[in-house]
């Protein structure tokens, strides 16, 4: 095994022994990945199978199934923009339009430094601040027209920023 | 005798429809009607009464809704469901309103003044192939509501339906299709831009997916998981984005691939090998069997222009592959081309094969056999292959024994393991029927691999295992390991290094079937003692037990002695399934017609007084010839130039002759090949007779377990090229000797009455 070993073995059979089916484990094991890896490799992918006793294309289906899951490498940053109805009526597509200018990138790519990657999702259940923007799955911008792209942007980059140089400290 | 039949019960069994019901027991595969979900239903289920569209039907418990109209001739549009695989609800094509009656707060069911009892209809119409019918039901399939609901799934459905139809391998017998155009709008309403993708995918060497055509439906999905017990393939991606996949850098490789063609209900999975061959309504489709192994499942021939183009199950076959087969006979099957057919027989004359025409190929094979010389058992032998027909191989030995009057017969394809088995008091193949292995409870595999040479009884020996968690036991299979090792109980890949080891393995636990072990054996095989000891006590314990030994087509075969040890300690009064693998589609018709040196028809060895008797009253004639030579024998001879004349009979293009056969018998002077097609034993000949293909032949197949089935014309031969049995017929009357049958039935009808004066025939 390549991506499973040493440490990374121990505790996914850690994890894989917490439930009463080895199958269970598929989606804690894919954020064990993610999270050493920052996407999950099609290598990944066959061991998980293996661990779990199932086939690849399973587990496949199910990182392709949930959009947090990457399987390929992605930006530190993933602005996920809602496109949906309400966010729409409240101007996203300018929004989008705007990210895609200050970032020089078309959705679904990553800027050439690995800092950003941009996507377009669906309801992020914030209609009444609409449109929003979902930061790493973790930080919600709302309200955001397309006049404080680029000061969210400019923030973003610098936090990255800062986050690389702790990283190497 | 034991087995004998009355002509009428013969004709019965063999030309008619065997009722289901007398061949397997309602409690293990219920449904009564075809078409139907066979799984089990207990014998005691109770019964309920459902009204579907005002008809009232009494069903068991636990029956579908769909299944019950089915039962009442109503149908029902469907893409998901299967009546082989567990529903899922997922396409909504089958929504129906349902309703049942209400009850009192003690439990009674509540009537209205009339008396009749009150229904509440639940609120959103249900689909029908999820939904088990209860006592009491209501369901209303043509009225408005389900028919508006159906209209608008159906809607739904072709909005991304790239309605290709008229470019489609599937235009014309596919289901969407057809539904389309019952329910479906005349018009589209849906005018903006439908999802695309790139297609075809090759998903394999032999299917293509093309993804815009998908609904959805996951039966390629299901057949994977639920019947091959391969997860291969999978819905990936959510919603409208959502398509069928193989795992990246994977194909759909399983044995039984093919069959999620025939199961997907639009044009989404293709046969990459059909691929534009023809429309369905230009194909002539002929019922006949599959000649690649032993299994000799049903299929359809569907030909076009003379030539076979396809290959797919023929619908149910509930005693050998019910709707399934594999990929070896639906993609591996080679026709030659008219352009390579012989159609006119060929003579060497000054070392150059000319043609003659029949007239005097006849005229030279009938100065030929004159000669009185060709009784000695030196001068002729008639080799037939594992590929005749019943009928032709019948033909074929009395031609030579009571025409001729030689005794040197044989087929090429015949394992000598299992004529010694015969010799011994043995059965050639399976007890029971193919399909019935399903019912096994302990399945043991010496040398064998099924899953590679006899893939449909790997098929039902997977589903025991699946469904009735019967014991797999493989040892020494090297072949397949991750698709077979996973559903074993005991695998036991190598034994030790020693000489017959398998065989030596199968007789160590015979005697653990008796308690004893000889454990000097085992240590030497390197197996654990209570490995064995545990596999003899499962064996000993099963109701229905299965072993299939590894014949000499193996690489490693068990010995006759073993099987018959084995056999006897665990045959029982209406389970006998302990036998050799058979690896020619028509080994054990050919055995049993006669087609061998030591055996007449029916099996009854060649001193058989009282067979002779009967055999010189069928025949007109008939003194037994002395003994010759079998195949073996033959070439050795041939080598030796010690043989003169010899008959062979080409099997290509179902199998080819090794290089070594070919050779030997170049070495015969007057060689006589009947081929379809310039084979390089025909270009070795003396006298080349242009002979049919399978799907040109009109006759029988017996297969693994016995079962006799038809097989059909499936298109017009070349002129030219005749019939061995219509040669063999001509011969014998210029001869002296006339064989006549009217039709190859009458030859089977022949056949058979001598097959059931020796038991052969299985009630």
């Amino acid at each position: 095994m390549s991506v499973f070993r040493d440490e990374l073995l121990k505790e996914a059979e850690s994890i894989i022994a917490q439930y009463p089916q080895r199958k269970a484990a598929i989606m804690p094991l894919l954020w064990l990945v993610q999270e050493q890896l920052g996407y999950i490799p099609h290598d990944a992918i066959v061991e998980i199978a293996e661990l779990t006793g199932t086939t690849p294309v399973h587990v496949e289906a199910v990182v392709k199934f949930y959009e947090m899951f990457h399987d390929h490498p992605v930006g530190k940053c993933q602005l996920m923009l809602c496109t949906n109805v309400s966010c729409l009526l409240r101007g996203a597509d300018k929004t989008l339009q705007k990210l895609k200018e200050v970032l020089g990138i078309d959705v679904g790519e990553t800027t050439p430094d690995g800092l950003f990657t941009l996507e377009e999702v669906e309801c992020l259940a914030a209609c009444d601040k609409a449109p929003v923007l979902l930061v790493n799955a973790m930080e919600l911008y709302e309200n955001v027209t397309p006049d404080k792209v680029e000061q969210i942007i400019a923030e973003l980059r610098q936090r990255c920023a800062n986050s690389g140089n702790q990283n190497e400290s | 005798m034991a087995g004998y039949l009355k002509w009428d019960e013969l004709v019965r069994i063999f030309w008619g429809k065997v009722p289901l019901e007398k061949e397997i027991p309602a409690n293990i595969l219920a449904g009564t009607t075809v078409g139907l979900r066979r799984r089990e239903i207990k014998p005691d289920a109770k019964k309920v009464r459902v009204t579907i569209d005002g008809q009232t039907i009494e069903v068991p418990e636990g029956t579908l809704i769909i299944e019950a109209a089915k039962m009442l001739g109503i149908d029902i549009p469907h893409f998901c469901y299967h009546p082989r695989l567990e529903p899922v609800g997922v396409c909504r094509q089958c929504l129906v309103e349902v309703g049942t009656p209400r009850r009192n707060p003690d439990g009674t069911i509540a009537t209205d003044e009339n008396g009749n009892p009150i229904i509440q209809w639940m609120p959103k119409p249900q689909p029908s192939c999820t939904m088990t019918v209860s006592d009491g039901m209501v369901v209303k399939v043509k009225s408005e509501g389900a028919e508006a609901a159906r209209r608008a799934v159906m809607e739904f459905l072709l909005i991304n339906h790239p309605l290709d139809c008229p470019v489609c391998d599937r235009g014309g017998e596919c289901p969407l299709q057809n539904a389309a155009f019952v329910q479906g709008r005349p018009y589209s309403r849906f005018t903006e831009q439908k999802r695309t993708f790139i297609k075809p995918v090759a998903i394999s060497q032999h299917i293509a997916l093309d993804r815009e055509r998908c609904i959805m439906c996951k039966r390629c999905i299901r057949f994977c998981d639920e019947i091959v017990g391969e997860k291969q393939l999978e819905q990936v991606e959510r919603g409208w984005h959502s398509y069928i996949a193989v795992a990246e850098g994977e194909e759909l490789d399983n044995i039984f691939s093919g069959n999620v063609i025939d199961i997907c209900p639009v044009g989404a999975l293709t046969n990459l090998h059909y691929r534009f061959a023809a429309r369905p309504w230009e194909l002539k489709r002929t019922e006949t069997v599959c000649p690649k192994c032993s299994i000799n499942c049903s299929i359809f021939a569907d030909c076009r222009f003379n030539h076979p183009v396809r290959f797919v199950p023929a619908g149910e076959n509930l005693r050998v592959n019910d709707l399934w087969m594999c990929d070896i006979g639906r993609f591996e099957q080679k026709h030659p081309h008219i352009e390579h057919r012989l159609v006119t027989p060929l003579m060497r004359i000054n070392g150059e094969l000319q043609e003659i025409g029949w007239q005097k190929a006849l005229d030279n094979l009938v100065n030929l056999f004159s000669a009185s010389h060709l009784t000695s058992p030196a001068e002729f032998v008639s080799i037939g292959n594992a590929a005749m027909t019943n009928e032709e191989a019948y033909l074929f030995q009395r031609f030579a024994r009571s025409v001729v009057g030689s005794g040197s017969i044989d087929f090429f394809g015949r394992d000598p393991l299992v004529s010694e088995l015969v010799q011994r008091g043995g059965k050639v193949g399976l007890g029971v029927d193919v399909y019935a292995l399903q019912k096994a409870d302990c399945v043991l595999l010496l040398g064998c691999n099924i899953y590679r040479h006899l893939p449909i009884a790997w098929l039902w020996i997977l589903q025991a295992v699946k469904k009735r968690n019967a014991k797999l036991i493989v040892v020494g299979v090297t072949e397949d390991k991750p698709r077979m090792k996973r559903w074993a109980w005991k695998w036991i890949e190598e034994l030790g290094a020693v000489s017959w080891g398998l065989d030596k393995f199968a007789q160590l636990l015979a005697d653990a079937i008796d308690g004893a072990i000889n454990e000097e054996v085992a240590r030497s095989l390197g197996v654990e003692l209570r490995t064995i000891s545990e596999i003899a006590d499962a064996l000993k314990q099963a109701e229905r037990p299965v072993v299939i030994c590894a014949s000499s087509d193996d690489p490693q075969p068990v010995s006759p002695e073993t099987v018959l040890n084995l056999r006897r300690k665990l045959v029982k009064p209406d389970w006998d399934a302990v036998c050799y693998a058979l690896h020619h589609a028509n080994e054990r018709g050919c055995m049993e017609a006669g087609l061998t040196l030591d055996y007449l028809p029916g099996l009854r060895r060649i001193g058989d007084e009282a067979m002779w008797l009967v055999l010189q009253r069928l025949w007109n004639d008939g003194t037994p010839p002395q003994r010759g030579y079998d195949a073996k024998t033959a070439m050795q001879a041939a080598k030796e130039g010690k043989l003169q004349v010899a008959w062979v009979i080409d099997p290509s293009p179902v199998y080819e002759l090794p290089e070594e056969v070919i050779d030997a018998f170049a070495q015969v002077p007057n060689l006589i090949v009947s081929a379809s097609m310039k084979t390089k034993l025909a270009e070795k000949a003396w006298l080349v007779l242009p002979d049919l293909t399978f799907y040109e032949k009109n006759g029988s197949y017996t297969n693994w377990a016995g079962t006799v089935q038809i097989v059909r014309r499936a298109f017009e031969p070349p002129s030219g090229a005749r019939s061995l049995a219509r040669v063999l017929m001509a011969l014998s009357e210029r001869l002296g000797k006339p064989m006549s049958y009217p039709t190859p039935k009458a030859v089977l009808s022949e056949l058979e009455n001598l097959r059931a004066l020796s038991g052969l025939v299985r009630k």
